[in-house]
């Protein structure tokens, strides 16, 4: 049965967790990167980006979760 | 330290007073008609990065609303505004030029995967599975293109783990008749997911975005 693309209007103030995946993935993989900023020499700062990649890795993954109509749950992290 | 956001026209009007990550104040410096937005920040903790990504977010997203932005990659950090004017000095107009070129327009993402099938036996099958699916994706992504073709001024596409992630650069304008006739498609064998509008990133000049 053919099914109908998803719309995800960003900035519409109707985020579920697949536009929240999808803000962070642009947030942290899109746009100007300066070489020699401080963000390579601060371990703290490492950490933020390790740990938000780790989920951001499973965008595509968890779009696969996305039925026709029917929104299955995201499978816990562990899974994505 | 300070943390980018953004850059925007100097000769578009800042949104109302902002409150960035952790609710620092969001300051701009400007350099050669490009506006630079930035907060200071003590520090930026692992603790919390969600919620500071967001407040990124938050931020970008108040710019981009009226006006054509270049976004950093959070989180991008820098000494101290000395380093912000040294960096922006050099910087500054190639980052106009590309303001000028995208002026008005946004990007539009189309992320196609294919339906869950059960994985084919052995390498060869795979292969062979893999390379038929990617055709599909290929001609859906063909499709959406077709449907809102002069709509689209440029589109690229990129192969990614699970399918196909096409990025459309459209006028601002037109986002509500591109996700319209994108929308309308009937799509078999394949999910799609159309979002944005989006800073124009996918389009910018390596030699900006590399900097």
């Amino acid at each position: 049965m053919p099914a109908k693309p998803e719309i995800l209007t960003v900035g519409a103030g109707e985020e579920n967790d697949i536009s929240l995946l999808d803000i962070l993935d642009h947030v942290l993989n899109a746009g100007v990167v300066i070489q020699g900023s401080l963000v390579i020499s601060l371990a703290g700062v490492d950490l933020v980006y390790v740990g938000l990649n780790v989920v951001l890795t499973s965008v595509e993954t968890a779009l696969r979760y996305i039925g026709k109509g029917d929104q299955r749950p995201l499978p816990p992290p562990a899974e994505r | 330290m300070l943390l980018l956001y953004c850059m925007a026209s100097e000769a578009g009007a800042p949104p109302a007073p902002l409150r960035g990550v952790d609710g620092a104040a969001v300051e701009h410096a400007d350099e050669a008609g490009v506006r630079c937005y930035f907060s200071r920040l003590e520090s930026l903790p692992a603790r919390d990065a969600r919620e500071q990504a967001l407040g990124f977010h938050q931020v970008v997203s108040a710019v981009f609303r009226s006006a054509t932005v270049v976004p950093f990659r959070f989180p991008t950090v820098l000494a101290d505004e000395a380093a912000l004017r040294r960096w922006l000095g050099e910087r500054a107009s190639a980052v106009a030029r590309e303001l000028q070129r995208l002026d008005g327009q946004v990007q539009m993402e189309l992320r196609i995967s294919a339906e869950a099938a059960a994985a084919p036996a052995g390498g060869r099958a795979y292969l062979e599975a893999r390379r038929d699916e990617l055709r599909h994706l290929g001609a859906t992504a063909q499709r959406a293109r077709d449907a809102a073709g002069d709509l689209i001024a440029e589109a690229r596409e990129r192969e990614t783990q699970h399918g196909l992630r096409c990025y459309c650069l459209v006028r601002r304008a037109d986002v509500a008749a591109f996700q319209q006739r994108v929308g309308a498609l009937e799509l078999e064998g394949a999910r799609l997911l159309v979002s944005g509008p989006w800073p124009p990133t996918e389009f910018l000049a390596p030699d900006v975005v590399n900097a």
